[in-house]
């Protein structure tokens, strides 16, 4: 087990001074506090609670990328799901985040962060893309059978797709309610990379990362040889369209480089080049494009 | 019937009630934190640093980074020294020492793209993986390096275009190779150099050359998250008038909070 300390990163390049000038506000603590699950006790003892408006501490670095997951687009108040995730990406995380709590811990230097309780959804999003995945390839085969057998052909896809949601949902409800009774839900953040490692953007994007995982997609590959991650390690996503924490992550990070306001060109910059890097790294199938 | 419907009743509650015991012995367990210390920057180019970070004071960078310029030697020493004095683990401002040197626009600060970008990346300190990759955190430091030379290359410096080539002959992670690249394609996008690049790159990275740099309209975005209709619970407004609460952090007189 790492030691519990921390070395404050210069304050300014980290956007810390940035945000930290805006959460020092008593309705946005207020807000912040509640609708994003901070969960009391984790926070006491060094980890900010008594000095919410310090950012060298871990509760005000968090609130800095709350604030900016808040703000940052210029109507931040229309968080409709139309729009794009610039817009909803905070709505989004204070949904997720409805049941489970938001903890500071030490880390083991494992992860940034983890996300406890998500295993039911994931599953069930799992098994549901694998049906969808089976019934689309299936359909595909179906086509290039004889016309006058591809009905039954169909029939069967039809049939067994249905039967394989209808066990994705049904095995997900069983595990909710062992879940409810057994686990804790919660994200845990860790000292010393997500509050001193992490910027406030990629702070930002990990918590849109982690509660993406709550909504139910689990990485579902493991790193390509091109990755600069350990090749061959779980945790990574398998494509872009699989709709998963990195693409969450990776989007808006760029949404924010793109039109992220209430910030400056440099922290947009630097969002583009966390963008860039999942982009590249994060996905078992070979990349298409960059942010321009 | 009964009997079993009470017992699995007593099951649930112990298990519910263990649940929350081990939940109030970890919160009992919080271990506190200690700060280790910090780093510093050279005063000549602080001021610059602050205005890029700062949305008050960055109409003042345009300034800022003009009076950088009239002294490019001392400028381009203050940017590196600060580099090299900053600690490794600090990557944000590593990555702005580099991206303001991009900004300054100064002719004197290609080599050092050049070095930087070619250098070798350190093996992972981190974990790699889901965690903080160090690899990561270095590979978007040559990045920025990498938008510095394309920014030279761009201004008719084949020096530039040079130092490109060289980072993708040096460089063994396929992210800094293909986005320099992609860097020569911008400044030189014949079929001539994609061959050569092609050849740079090998099999093993040669799918570098189709990727393509695009907005963020142009890619896939996500289907309509579940969740209710209209947002419930949006932030306060900015500015906004106030109510208070008892059970949040207190900003004001912090010790007389319970």
């Amino acid at each position: 087990m790492a030691d519990c300390t921390y070395r404050v990163p210069d304050l300014v390049t980290s956007g810390d001074q940035l945000y930290g000038a805006n959460i020092c506000d008593q309705p946005f603590i207020d807000w912040a506090w509640s609708e994003f699950k901070f969960d009391n006790p984790y926070w006491q003892g060094g980890w900010g609670f008594d000095d919410c408006c310090n950012t060298t501490k871990p509760l005000a670095r968090t609130l800095n990328a709350v604030w900016l997951l808040s703000y940052s687009a210029d109507d931040y108040n229309n968080e409709d799901y139309g729009s794009d995730i610039l817009h909803w990406g905070g709505r989004f995380v204070r949904e997720q985040l409805s049941g489970y709590d938001l903890r500071a811990m030490c880390g083991d230097g494992t992860a940034n962060a983890t996300t406890f309780g998500a295993g039911c959804t994931e599953y069930r999003e799992t098994v549901l893309y694998g049906c969808k995945q089976y019934r689309d390839d299936g359909y595909s085969t179906c086509g290039d059978w004889p016309w006058w057998a591809s009905w039954i052909c169909y029939a069967w896809i039809w049939v067994s797709n249905i039967v394989c949601v209808a066990y994705g949902w049904l095995a997900s409800w069983v595990c909710a309610i062992g879940n409810e009774i057994a686990t804790d839900k919660r994200i845990e953040l860790y000292d010393t990379p997500y509050f001193y490692g992490l910027d406030v953007p990629e702070r930002a994007a990990t918590l849109v990362h982690e509660t993406r995982h709550i909504s139910g997609k689990a990485h579902d590959a493991n790193f390509p040889a091109w990755s600069n991650r350990p090749p061959g390690k779980s945790g990574c996503d398998s494509s872009w369209d699989y709709q998963g924490a990195w693409m969450y992550d990776a989007l808006y990070s760029w949404w924010f480089y793109a039109a992220g306001t209430r910030t400056t060109a440099a922290m947009r910059a630097r969002a583009k080049a966390d963008a860039n890097d999942v982009i590249l790294n994060c996905f078992a199938t070979k990349p298409s494009f960059v942010v321009t | 019937m009964k009997r079993w419907i009470r017992g699995l009743a007593a099951a649930g509650l112990a298990a519910f009630a263990w649940n929350r015991l081990s939940r109030q012995w970890n919160a009992d367990s919080v271990r506190p934190l200690r700060d280790e210390g910090n780093g510093t920057v050279d005063g000549w180019i602080a001021p610059a640093l602050r205005a890029m970070h700062d949305p008050d004071e960055e109409r003042e960078l345009d300034g800022l980074l003009g009076a950088l310029r009239k002294e490019p030697e001392r400028t381009l020493t203050a940017i590196t020294s600060t580099y090299r004095q900053s600690p490794a683990d600090d990557f944000p401002a590593r990555w702005s020492l580099v991206y303001l040197a991009d900004q300054v626009e100064l002719p004197q600060t290609l080599p050092w793209f050049a070095e930087l970008a070619s250098s070798e990346v350190p093996p992972e300190r981190g974990i790699g993986g889901h965690g903080l990759s160090t690899v990561a955190e270095e590979c978007k430091i040559r990045a920025a390096a990498i938008d510095g030379l394309e920014r030279h290359a761009a201004r008719d410096a084949e020096a530039a275009t040079d130092a490109l080539t060289s980072v993708i002959a040096q460089q063994q992670t396929f992210s800094v190779r293909a986005l320099a690249a992609l860097a020569v394609l911008a400044v030189h996008p014949d079929d001539e150099t994609r061959d050569r690049l092609r050849e740079l790159l090998g099999p093993r990275h040669e799918f570098a050359l189709d990727i393509k740099r695009v907005n963020v309209t142009d890619v896939a975005q996500p289907d309509r998250p579940e969740g209710p209709s209209r947002a419930r619970g949006s932030a306060p407004e900015l500015g906004g008038t106030y109510t208070a609460r008892r059970t949040s952090p207190w900003r004001r007189s912090p010790n007389t909070r319970s």
